[in-house]
């Protein structure tokens, strides 16, 4: 998942977006919604299933992005435990969330998974929003026929979970204004297209449960976002 | 029949403005990005074009000024569709001498405006 040799590294430091980025970034779901509903009251236009599906998932998106926005802003308030988290499973019931968003548009959403049990220390609804989270965001920027692909393993005493997409090669500038370090994200897109809304609440998260975000970008295109957890010894104990 | 070129980087979204026009009794042809916009404009030049503001890693203006460099493509009509409102009206002039005739926003776009937008320039064109 990590130093390849055709990749590029980065810590990240997600800055939170503007508050016009972010309302630009939610209000590109609302958007596609307020014009699938008029299609549907479009006489001329026939209605199909499809319509209806991309209907549903459009709102689904957008209720995540809230969803987030309202978790991450609410986490410095909280508490909660931690548990061990068993992260094979959760990888399987993200993918099988987001497979029906990605084959509605035409892209391939792959899993690889070790055969053995991962253990890793965190909280169970916020790590699997998380990588709802960064599936989603692979997913917008991913062309159509695109690939997403979920995977996890042990390294160095922690648990990393990675989400890679098949999107388009982004600039060493594009990725360091990405990663946060040549100061704030550009003002409508951090990746292009993208406020960074997303990536500032995945990065909220790990940092919740004492984990990290970290972000790497390969030269035949696409990007990876790895979650580094702390492993739970729990397994050497039995 | 009328040929309209979609270049909208949300195939979703674009999907439906093809399917309005579709129906209405357009010949319209979709693409996500301006490269491949630059390749259907070589194989069958539109009579129209609609893009969005904002395409994928770029925006359209560096396809709006291509389309200026060519002498049969200078004068194709370009209608810009943006989530980004504010102030469409200056950008409408400011984008003027790139071949857009008219700016409109996604978020109070309805079919009759996205039609009767289409219709009037495709004639003033044709005139």
């Amino acid at each position: 998942m990590r130093g390849t040799g055709n990749s590029e590294n980065n810590d990240v430091s997600f800055e939170l977006p503007s508050l016009l980025a972010a309302a630009h970034e939610l209000k590109t779901p609302l958007v596609l919604i307020r014009q699938l509903s008029l299609q549907l009251s479009d006489p001329s236009v026939p209605v199909t299933p499809e319509l209806n599906h991309r209907l549903r998932l459009t709102t689904e998106r957008g209720l995540r992005l809230v969803d987030g926005l309202t978790r991450a802003a609410r986490l410095e308030d909280s508490l909660f435990d931690t548990e061990s988290l068993e992260v094979k499973a959760i990888c399987q019931l993200v993918a099988q969330e987001m497979r029906p968003l990605a084959c509605e548009l035409g892209q391939k959403l792959e899993l690889k998974l070790p055969k053995r049990s991962l253990l890793a220390i965190g909280q169970y609804d916020l790590l699997t929003s998380l990588l709802v989270g960064l599936c989603d965001n692979a997913l917008a920027h991913n062309g159509t026929g695109g690939q997403v692909t979920i995977s996890t393993r042990e390294h160095a005493g922690r648990i990393e979970l990675a989400v890679r997409d098949s999107g388009p090669k982004l600039s060493h500038k594009q990725f360091k204004q990405l990663t946060g370090k040549l100061g704030k994200p550009q003002p409508v897109s951090g990746r292009p297209r993208s406020s960074g809304l997303g990536l500032w609440v995945a990065d909220n998260f790990a940092r919740s449960m004492a984990g990290r975000l970290t972000a790497q970008r390969h030269r035949d295109g696409g990007m990876t976002f790895i979650v580094s957890l702390p492993s739970s010894t729990q397994l050497s104990l039995l | 029949m009328n040929k309209i070129l979609l270049i909208e980087d949300d195939h979703w979204l674009g999907d439906s403005y093809r399917q309005i026009l579709t129906a209405n009794g357009f010949d319209c042809q979709m693409v996500e990005g301006a490269e491949l916009a630059m390749h259907k404009i070589d194989s069958s030049l539109p009579d129209l074009i609609i893009a969005d503001v904002l395409l994928g890693d770029h925006t359209v203006v560096p396809l709006l000024h291509e389309l200026q460099t060519y002498e049969d493509t200078r004068s194709v009509p370009v209608i810009l569709c943006t989530s980004i409102s504010a102030g469409a009206g200056e950008l409408t002039k400011q984008l003027h001498s790139y071949g857009v005739v008219a700016v409109l926003d996604k978020a109070t776009l309805t079919p009759e405006t996205l039609l009767n937008t289409v219709r009037e320039h495709i004639h003033a064109a044709a005139d």
